[in-house]
């Protein structure tokens, strides 16, 4: 049985809730024993790292300093956010230590937490948790088209321990291939949909959003595939308003990895929680006999 | 007692920045043998070395020591001005307190102390230094150009019209470079196949010049004056002496669809076939890969066909010796590929990874643009041949971008994009050129204009930003990048987009080196004896560097610089016979034990036994003995010597042992 410390954040307790249940409901089922990070805070996202390095420095320390103390399994996240700020605040530790003085007098720290720093994607493309993916499918995806959807996040910071090469990454793809279904060549995998500019800029996350929206209809997928509760709300919660200004009347399901990974291991929608999406999902087996029936 | 001058060199501010030369000179006055020592700000200017020969007339110094930059950069000088005044120059030495002491250390105290030590060690060595003298060897006054672009072509040809024999070895079935392959040129817009061709012919028909096409140099022995080089002749399976170069071959050849490497991969040709209509020679060559005779045993319509009966399928590479006294490099360049780069390098799959069939690189626009090319001078895109209404030039591909592996400039492609551009809008005039750059760099004669030129007479639309991808979409290619002097993000939907790629060297530009013995940079450039004052030749004796395989070069410049190497040439060749250095091995034939453990470790093949007879011929020992002309002095032989029987001329055991003991307390 593999140990793993989840660290899930913010989103995942709140409105990325079918992230953390779909997440937990795969680990299960592939036997990865997850305990949560005992005290997590914010991983310091955006505003503290855009506005103070010494803030998210000082909470990814508080992170991982917690994480590494209840023992030294690895440090596992579903959001990409949370991700790309620990394994930055990891990777400082090695590079820089210099850097981090302040935040660890803060936090009175003697040692650095190494810990390290996973995602989930990492570990369904690992070879042996891949192999027991393999062996665990129930339920036939076949025929299904995906549009793998990376952003920004997923793969940065780059270099040693990243997801994947930053400017063609392919583990996506191949989880997507793994469980059976098809992931579609689009150009738009790793555009930005706006990110965090849905409060201050809403127009330009509806344009961006938009475009990725109607790249990937265009190009034939029927689910888009995301690693990043940011993503997903851009594309899900505002999809209906952005598709209809522009004068779309398709949708297109936005599921979280490890909800279509929990689907073809035969795990129920309502456990995966598909029910919370805005966008609702059809049941798999509807999708793909539609896109069957529009190939005829 | 010896009578040895010491001269403390400041090099500017380069050494006595850091090193107290004044107290140096003070510091090595009073060591045994020294009769006199001095400081000076340049002592390799022309007071500089008269101080040192009216120094050593005064004092009737038997030793000199310049405490000065390294040897590689002024021993001749300073054994010129010990030689002129009758000391023999082997009794002159350097110390070099610039790059081993004053560029490497900050503590000026231990600096000074370390430059009087490096001085006291020197000073016992050439204690015991001889009168060494140069070693005449007779020299073949014959050159060989490796490459045959347009540098190989002006230095072949100006050695040969200078009356200096030359073989020339190009690895292509013609010769021409890429240079052949180009349009027209920049910055006077003349065709460059109608420049070139004409000194192709040259080459061909001159007297002197024994051309080698289609061949590549297997191995290089022996030393400056005195090459041996092999050559691999590959076979051609076309005899070129029965030959017409009628074409009959080329027409009827059932397998038609291969790609043409003249074509840049744009056009087809047969498997037997000649590269380009004005190909020197103009023989065909038979593609043995792709041949249906040499893949089934079945076809042989070539040769059939053949009147002259010139098609010879048992053909075999065959190897030539040539022997020459120098060698010209101009082996050029290859473009970077944005899908498949070379090893160490990272390519653009956010451009398609070379995928995408209108995303092409400058080449290629080249035969799209050339009158001879596939679509016979038409700019049509390779996917649909249509006319494209707008087109997207990158600059920089590759190119300055460490992330991609190459910092270094390609420095040609800001002329030529703009060249692409304005011959775009020359050819479509309706048509829209954009051009995203990082900066315009066109220093050169007529350059600058001529990129003002495009922009303002061809309004072609300069766009300074980088572009972060490019994908298809709806038959056309949407570039998305960004406008920084508008500070916003811009899409443009393109028809064509042409990348100007990086410069890289040949692929096996390093393998060539290792056999010809010369030094590259980390891109496997060929590196130069010196950037300044040694442009054009190699460390190595009598070798010489032209064109792009020394790095990024337009034509003029590389034009220049093959000139250049074919001058050096002819200053090597003025004279009847070589001198070189008399640093080499002597074998002590006393002692020798004849176990010849030295000819194992010599890498250059120098030592060669010796029989010693008696008055009546009789055997009564076999020695080793250095043949002097083939020694390059790097004492391998001298540390092996189980008997300590082989000692290297200025560098004998007794020398160096004295320096190490000058060290001590």
């Amino acid at each position: 049985m593999r140990r793993y410390s989840y660290f899930p954040g913010c989103s995942l307790h709140s409105t990325a809730r079918e992230f953390d249940e779909s997440l937990r409901a795969v680990a299960g089922v592939l036997g990865l024993e997850l305990r949560e990070v005992p005290e997590w805070a914010c991983c310091g996202a955006t505003p503290a790292h855009a506005l103070d390095p010494e803030a998210a420095a000082v909470l990814g320390l508080w992170n991982l300093d917690h994480a590494a103390r209840s023992g030294s399994e690895p440090v596992l996240t579903g959001c990409a956010s949370c991700f790309s700020r620990l394994r930055a605040v990891r990777e400082e530790i090695d590079a820089h230590p210099e850097r981090l003085k302040g935040a660890r007098e803060r936090l009175d720290l003697k040692q650095d937490p190494r810990v390290e720093v996973l995602h989930i994607a990492q570990l369904l493309a690992d070879e042996e948790i891949g192999a027991m993916l393999s062996a665990g499918i129930q339920r036939s995806l076949a025929g299904l088209k995906v549009a793998c959807y990376y952003g920004c996040l997923l793969t940065r910071p780059r270099g040693e321990g990243a997801v994947d090469d930053t400017e063609n990454p392919q583990i996506l793809e191949g989880i997507v291939r793994r469980i059976g279904a098809e992931p579609i060549d689009w150009p738009l995998r790793l555009d930005c949909c706006g990110a965090s500019m849905a409060l201050p800029r809403p127009d330009l996350v509806r344009e961006l959003s938009g475009r990725l929206l109607v790249m990937a209809h265009e190009r034939g997928a029927q689910v888009m595939m995301v690693a990043c509760p940011l993503c997903h709300s851009n594309l899900d919660f505002k999809q209906n308003q952005i598709l209809k200004e522009r004068g779309h009347s398709f949708r297109i399901p936005i599921l979280y990895l490890t909800q279509l990974v929990g689907l073809a291991l035969g795990l129920p929608e309502r456990t995966l929680g598909l029910h919370r999406h805005f966008i609702p999902v059809p049941p798999i087996e509807e999708l793909i006999a539609r896109g069957e029936a529009s190939r005829v | 007692m010896s009578r040895i001058g010491v001269f403390v060199c400041h090099c500017g501010e380069n050494i006595g920045r850091t090193v107290d030369c004044v107290r140096v000179a003070e510091g090595v006055k009073h060591h045994p043998g020294v009769v006199l020592a001095t400081d000076y700000k340049y002592m390799c200017s022309d007071p500089g070395q008269n101080m040192i020969r009216q120094a050593i007339r005064e004092n009737r110094l038997d030793g000199v020591v310049v405490a000065a930059c390294s040897p590689a950069m002024h021993e001749p000088t300073f054994r010129r001005a010990t030689a002129a005044e009758g000391l023999n120059p082997f009794r002159c030495e350097m110390v070099n307190v610039r790059e081993h002491c004053s560029w490497v250390h900050e503590d000026r105290e231990a600096a000074t102390e370390k430059a009087i030590d490096l001085i006291r060690m020197m000073i016992e060595k050439v204690k015991r230094n001889c009168d060494l003298f140069p070693i005449k060897v007779p020299m073949t006054r014959r050159a060989l150009v490796v490459g045959g672009g347009i540098a190989g072509i002006q230095a072949a040809l100006d050695l040969a019209n200078s009356g200096v024999p030359v073989v020339m070895v190009e690895r292509e079935p013609s010769i021409g470079g890429h240079m052949s392959q180009l349009s027209e040129t920049f910055p006077t817009l003349d065709c460059s196949q109608c420049i070139l061709t004409p000194r192709m012919v040259e080459v061909a028909q001159h007297p002197l010049i024994t051309l080698h096409t289609y061949s590549e140099v297997e191995e290089v022995r022996g030393y400056i004056g005195n090459f041996k080089v092999a050559i691999r002749k590959k076979a051609r399976s076309v005899d070129i002496t029965k030959c017409t170069g009628c074409g009959v071959c080329m027409q009827k050849c059932p397998v038609k669809k291969l790609p043409s490497t003249f074509d840049a991969g744009l056009g087809m040709r047969p498997a037997i076939y000649i590269p380009f209509p004005q190909a020197v020679p103009n023989k065909p060559v038979i593609d043995r890969e792709n041949c249906t005779y040499f893949k089934t045993g079945k076809c042989g319509v070539c040769k059939k066909l053949c009147g002259p009966g010139a098609i010879d399928y048992e053909q075999q590479d065959e190897i030539v010796t040539e022997e020459v006294g120098a060698i010209v490099l101009a082996t050029g360049y290859q473009l970077y590929r944005i899908g498949d780069p070379e090893p160490g390098l990272r390519g653009y799959p956010e451009y398609g990874g070379g995928e995408i069939k209108d995303v092409i690189d400058g080449l290629q626009f080249e035969r799209l643009a050339s009158a001879s090319g596939p679509t016979g001078g038409e700019i049509r895109r390779p996917s649909d041949g249509k006319i494209p209404q707008r087109v997207v030039f990158l600059q920089c591909i590759g190119s300055r971008d460490s992330s991609k592996g190459i910092e270094y400039c390609s420095k040609i492609c800001c002329m030529y994009t703009a060249k692409h551009a304005l011959l775009y809008k020359h050819k479509v005039h309706e048509g829209e050129a954009i051009v995203f750059y990082m900066d315009v760099r066109a220093p050169g004669k007529g350059y600058d204009e001529f990129v003002r030129r495009a922009v303002e007479e061809d309004e072609v639309l300069y766009l300074r930003g980088r572009v972060s991808r490019l994908y298809e979409d709806k038959g056309q290619i949407v570039v998305s990048g960004v406008d920084t002097l508008a500070g916003r993000p811009v899409e443009i939907r393109a028809d064509l987009v042409v990348l100007a790629t990086a410069i890289r060297p040949q692929p096996d530009a390093r393998q060539l080196a290792q056999k010809v013995g010369v030094g590259y940079d980390a891109h496997a450039f060929y590196s130069e004896a010196h950037p300044k004052l040694r442009p054009v030749e190699a460390a190595a004796a009598g070798i010489f560097l032209a064109g792009a395989c020394q790095g990024p070069k337009d034509i003029p410049e590389a034009v220049a610089q093959a000139s250049a190497a074919a001058a050096k040439c002819m200053v090597l060749f003025s004279k009847e016979i070589l001198e070189r250095e008399p640093v080499v091995a002597v074998v002590n034939e006393s002692t020798c034990a004849g176990c010849f453990a030295c000819k194992e470790v010599c890498a250059y093949g120098a030592i060669e036994p010796f029989d010693i007879l008696d008055r009546k011929g009789n055997l009564l020992r076999r020695v080793a003995r250095v043949n002097a002309g083939v020694c390059n002095g790097c004492g391998t032989c001298q540390a092996t010597c189980p008997s300590k029987s082989i000692e290297l001329s200025g560098f004998t055991d007794e020398q160096v042992f004295a320096q190490i003991a000058a060290l001590r307390p």
